[in-house]
């Protein structure tokens, strides 16, 4: 797999230096859409923030979820972060307002998951295309 | 007329708070992140205004879907993150499926 071509050690480095806040950003992505479903779903539960426990952890879900993407905006493309974050963040309210409070789930429900998580897939996927595209004359450049 | 006035307002101070987000540069920049807090604010506020007008399904299947491509489109201008057909064709396939969702068909 590591053998397919021959790397300068420039070239190395800079891979080396993007994968891990790359994998690490995603990460935090991960947490921070989590975080978002928690606040979101327990702002239902709040009643209109008549629940004090649910309120506060509504406001602290939303606070540590913005944090997250603030951290997450330094290593991701605002456009790609954002379009998974609201993406897969409605897609799994959905799914959580499902399974707690019964929500209906029709074919439409489930026909819209699967554009979310296609269109998740496709808008990473472009994202990267485009950045390695301009890789080899951002290259010497940035040294 | 003025709700919908109103929830485009709205995306425009949510994008805002998206930009502030970006220039925060990781809670380095402390302005910003003022500004990432009006932005929220603000939008969320508006969204309430809104929402005695029209209903929540469609108000909101609107209102993220119009976040989605105008930061995407915002962040192509101002920090030349560029678009390309899977790109774009992602970006149409998650609004569909957002607006599928919250419209409950």
């Amino acid at each position: 797999m590591f053998e397919k071509k021959k790397e300068t050690g420039v070239q190395r480095d800079l891979r080396q230096s993007k994968a891990v806040p790359k994998s690490f950003a995603f990460m935090l992505l991960g947490i921070a859409i989590v975080c978002e479903v928690i606040a979101t779903t327990s702002l239902k539960a709040s009643n209109g923030f008549t629940v004090m426990p649910f309120s506060l952890i509504t406001v602290l879900g939303y606070a540590v979820s913005i944090s997250m993407l603030v951290m997450i905006l330094k290593h991701l493309p605002l456009g790609l972060t954002y379009g998974i974050w609201g993406g897969i963040g409605s897609a799994a309210t959905m799914v959580v307002g499902v399974a707690i409070w019964g929500d209906s789930f029709t074919p439409w429900t489930l026909c819209g998951l699967v554009f979310i998580v296609g269109g998740t897939y496709l808008l990473n996927k472009g994202t990267d295309e485009i950045e390695e595209k301009r890789k080899p004359e951002v290259t010497p450049s940035e040294l | 007329m003025l709700p919908y006035v109103m929830l485009c307002i709205s995306v425009c101070f949510e994008v805002f708070a998206d930009v502030m987000m970006k220039l925060s540069d990781g809670f380095k920049q402390k302005l910003p992140v003022i500004g990432v807090v009006i932005g929220y604010a603000v939008s969320f506020w508006l969204m309430s205004q809104v929402l005695m007008h029209l209903p929540l399904g469609p108000v909101y299947a609107a209102w993220t879907g119009l976040s989605i491509v105008v930061t995407a489109v915002v962040g192509a201008i101002l920090w030349n993150e560029g678009f390309n057909l899977k790109k774009t064709l992602g970006l149409i396939a998650i609004i569909v499926g957002v607006v599928m969702l919250k419209l409950r068909v």
